[in-house]
């Protein structure tokens, strides 16, 4: 039995500390951030001061700090039940399981990115190829998932190079769902450079939206995804263009990744994506798998000079809000609906325990299952380290069950690891065992030496300060909550 | 500053273990492993001698700032401690109010 809140207020007139962490924002200023996710800025004196327990009451510090569940005085009780029933809706999505199924229907691809994570192979060979086989036991494996909302994404290298496959797992899925009653959505992940009417028409007939790369402007965009046979930024503003009309204007999406060469140039990226009528963009940094490896693409820069990129992009991006232009930044839309209302968010590596097998799974081309996208990228290069099991020969409980996945589940419990567990973000972060182990060699990874730490922390850090010193970029960042 | 000695073997800070726990000091520690390995040496049941090995260029090059940002993190960390001493039992039950259908706390304990 645990002891009811009462018997934790002290005697006298004095409040109690509930739950909280802190960490140093600047020279002057601290954050303290509570069990789920609430902050307040304190300068070190106040800090000390709220520790002790002589903070001045009838002050707007004090009632600020009461109202953000940091403290609980004699007037009520009440908050330890609203936090813990802000800690169960922050986790609800654990009970959810599995949405996300995604399909790498080849690892053909006709592009040859430098960066390329997935290993991609050229065009000819089919034996890259998901078989009919495959497809259906890997859609019975997706209506095995107890999540009411199942997404069905189409990997590759190029997955419309094997649409044939992909008609059949739609209307495989549509077929099945009329007894399962899911709420089911498709999209394919594609470089649209294969797009054509027939394609188009399916889409529309069965609501697939549609998700592209565009790395910025023409120049940068081909150099970071040559394709031998033609321009592959025409081809793709093209593709974006006819999808629009085909589909509807929302339907399309696209994502960046940044290179080296993109470092200087984070302004044009984010006005070629205004131009092209985009609302928002994900500034991605590389990740440690495939070609980005081979080429030595993801050693180009680190983590410091990302945040930089990053800072300048959310800088002027708010600049473009204040101008009238709706346009967020999606990775800190992501990080503010963590920080500003109690729900979580179902993006894999932002989770503890880890989003892997949870929140996304992936069936490769040849039938082996893994818990992320990441996690098969490691597998192309030669590591099965995460290789849940095979289509073909493992039953879902067989491969649900299997140590490549709850081992590093087990593992991934922030709360639980060195450095996280007191770490006043912790709330916000997540764990993120494919990179930890691809640059470490272990599932939780020393933080002090990890650049996932290292970005997280100076976006947590300066999204909190934007939020802190300019009231204008606060209204901006509490609209991209709503998005 | 302070408990700081610098010798021709780099640098060490003496700190009192009854200030400073030695589960805070080594927290500290495994913070500033990018910038320093550190080698926690008792010398007495009170006291304890810590020895910085810089790593990396920007450490090496202004080891005294380094030191001086270590000696901010042992406050933070002292302060932690505190902190997660009080409040572990209350994170306890709200954990438990979270994640359980039932009544766990016992309302007559006093």
């Amino acid at each position: 039995m645990f002891k009811d809140a009462e018997y934790f207020l002290p005697a006298d007139n004095a409040y109690a500390l509930l739950p909280l962490r802190f960490i140093r924002l600047d020279a002057g200023r601290y954050v303290a951030v509570n069990e789920v996710g609430e902050w307040q800025t304190l300068t070190r004196p106040e800090l000390e001061a709220l520790v002790r327990k002589e903070l001045p009451v009838n002050t707007p510090l004090y009632y600020s700090l009461k109202s953000k569940h940091f403290i609980l005085d004699h007037d009520s009780v009440v908050p330890v039940d609203l936090l813990a029933l802000k800690v169960r809706t922050k986790r609800h999505r654990i009970a959810e399981f599995t949405s996300l199924h995604m399909f790498v229907v080849t690892l053909r691809c006709n592009h040859s990115c430098k960066y390329c994570q997935v290993s991609r192979q050229s065009e000819d060979r089919v034996a890259f190829d998901m078989t009919v086989a495959m497809a259906d036991k890997a859609v019975d494996f997706t209506f095995c998932s107890p999540a009411k909302a199942i997404k069905i994404e189409f990997q590759g290298g190029e997955p419309l190079l094997n649409f044939g496959l992909i008609k059949h797992i739609v209307l495989k899925a549509v077929d099945r769902n009329k007894a399962e009653r899911r709420h089911l959505a498709f999209v394919i992940a594609t470089n649209l450079s294969v797009l054509d009417e027939e394609i188009l028409g399916f889409c529309k007939q069965h609501d697939i939206l549609i998700s592209t790369s565009l790395d910025g402007p023409e120049d940068l965009h081909n150099a970071n995804r040559p394709n031998a046979h033609n321009n592959s930024y025409q081809t793709t503003i093209e593709g974006i263009r006819c999808a629009r009309e085909a589909l509807g204007f929302d339907k399309v999406s696209a994502l960046m990744t940044t290179t080296k060469a993109s470092l200087a140039r984070v302004k044009e990226i984010i006005d070629e994506y205004v131009r092209q009528g985009f609302r928002g963009i994900f500034l991605r940094s590389l990740s440690p798998y495939g070609f980005a490896i081979k080429t030595k693409c993801f050693d180009e820069y680190d983590s410091r000079q990302w945040l930089d990129f990053y800072r300048e992009g959310l800088d002027y991006i708010i600049e473009l809000n204040k101008c009238g232009v709706f346009f967020v930044e999606h990775y800190t839309a992501l990080v503010l609906r963590k920080m500003l209302t109690p729900y979580g968010t179902g993006y894999v590596n932002l989770q503890s325990p880890a989003g892997m097998g949870i929140a996304g799974i992936i069936f490769n081309y040849n039938g082996e299952v893994y818990p992320s996208d990441e996690a098969r990228m490691k597998a192309e290069m030669g590591d099965k380290i995460f290789c849940m099991g095979n289509l073909l020969t493992n039953s879902y409980e067989d491969t649900m069950l299997s140590p490549a996945l709850l081992d590093p589940l087990r593992e991934s419990v922030a709360e639980t690891v060195p450095m996280c567990e007191e770490c006043a973000f912790l709330p916000y972060c997540g764990s993120d065992p494919d990179y930890h182990y691809a640059t470490q060699g272990d599932f939780v990874g020393h933080k002090a030496l990890s650049g996932f730490c290292k970005k997280n922390m100076g976006i947590f850090r300066y999204v909190i300060l934007k939020m802190e010193d300019d009231p204008e970029a606060r209204k901006v960042l509490e609209k991209w909550v709503q998005w | 500053m302070n408990g700081i000695t610098r010798d021709p073997n780099g640098y060490s800070l003496s700190l009192n273990t009854s200030i400073y726990s030695v589960g805070a000091i080594k927290k500290a520690a495994y913070k500033f492993a990018d910038r320093t390995s550190v080698m926690i040496n008792p010398v007495s049941e009170s006291a304890v001698l810590i020895v910085f090995n810089f790593v990396g260029k920007h450490a090496e090059s202004n080891p005294e700032q380094v030191i001086s940002d270590f000696c901010n993190e042992l406050l933070d960390q002292d302060l932690r401690e505190r902190i997660k001493k009080e409040t572990e039992p209350m994170r306890n039950l709200i954990l438990a109010h979270a994640f359980s259908r039932t009544s766990l706390a016992d309302k007559n304990q006093p």
